[in-house]
């Protein structure tokens, strides 16, 4: 499906259907620079294939290995349960290019 | 050995809601005392107004940066979206051998499921049931391809295969024990 717009990049992202209208993603943007915080919510409009980036402050950290599902009792929400969620995504100073080779590697 | 590109990772068993008319964010608080423990990798599908979640992985030490051990689940829960309660539910256990020559079926319950991740997991005959395939048991050295439902309604796993298939994932299995 060809889409318009900032399509994320999210490692192990998942995302969900809402109303049949909006595919919803939403994980551990895949970057080792220090943002996304808060993590953004990405929206695509199944009509149009416009992705749509919405940084919503007071959510949760960056989660990775997460689900998401749309809420069966409000149809608006999508519900995110567990993950690894990342305190501080920025390189530590003791890393090795090694390490972040190997980090590419393990997840 | 988890890295997460160099991120200081904490696993949680917290549940978010996102409004995407609103873009506003609500921690989702729970009610009782049973929660599942935090994990993450896990898979979680809806049926009717639950939310079911089954394996994944929990942190067993947690170094500087990274989780250093982890230990796979095969536990089932299921979270109740109009009481916001948690139900942790059975494991397979040993209920039912069925074997139909006949039809060259074999049906099977087997002790428990293995502990995975990396696993699908989906909502299938109209909300009654849900489908588990594949994942990774916890040595990683092989990849699963078999599959179990869980029927909803008598909270149990059953594993239906061809038979061919049955020698295959037996062998699987024992191959996860010893390698």
């Amino acid at each position: 499906m060809d889409t318009v717009g900032v399509i994320p990049l999210l490692n192990d992202g998942v995302g969900t259907v809402l109303n049949n209208a909006q595919f919803v993603a939403f994980g551990d943007p895949y970057s080792v620079a220090p943002v996304d915080f808060p993590p953004p919510v990405y929206i695509l409009d199944l009509a149009t294939r416009v992705w749509t980036t919405v940084d919503a402050a007071g959510g949760p950290l960056s989660m990775h290995g997460t689900v998401v599902v749309a809420n069966p009792v409000n149809p608006d929400e999508i519900i995110v349960f567990g993950g690894g969620a990342m305190q501080n995504k920025t390189i530590p100073s003791r890393f090795s290019i090694l390490d972040l080779f190997n980090s590419s590697c393990s997840t | 050995m988890l890295y997460l590109g160099g991120g200081y990772v904490v696993v949680t068993n917290q549940m978010w809601a996102f409004n995407v008319a609103s873009s506003l964010w609500r921690n989702v608080t729970y009610s009782g005392s049973v929660v599942p423990p935090p994990v993450f990798r896990h898979k979680g599908t809806v049926a009717g107004n639950s939310l079911y979640v089954f394996g994944g992985e929990v942190c067993n030490i947690t170094e500087e940066f990274y989780c250093n051990a982890t230990t796979y689940l095969n536990t089932t829960w299921s979270f109740d979206f109009t009481t916001s309660t948690w139900q942790e539910l059975t494991n397979a256990i040993m209920t039912l051998v069925n074997i139909n020559l006949r039809y060259w079926v074999v049906k099977l319950t087997l002790l428990f499921i293995q502990p995975r991740t990396g696993h699908s997991l989906a909502t299938v005959n109209d909300g009654q049931e849900l489908v588990l395939f594949g994942g990774v048991p916890y040595n990683n050295k092989i990849q699963l391809n078999d599959i179990w439902v869980f029927n909803i309604a008598e909270a149990n796993w059953t594993q239906s295969m061809a038979f061919p298939i049955f020698f295959n994932s037996i062998l699987t299995y024992l191959l996860s024990i010893f390698q």
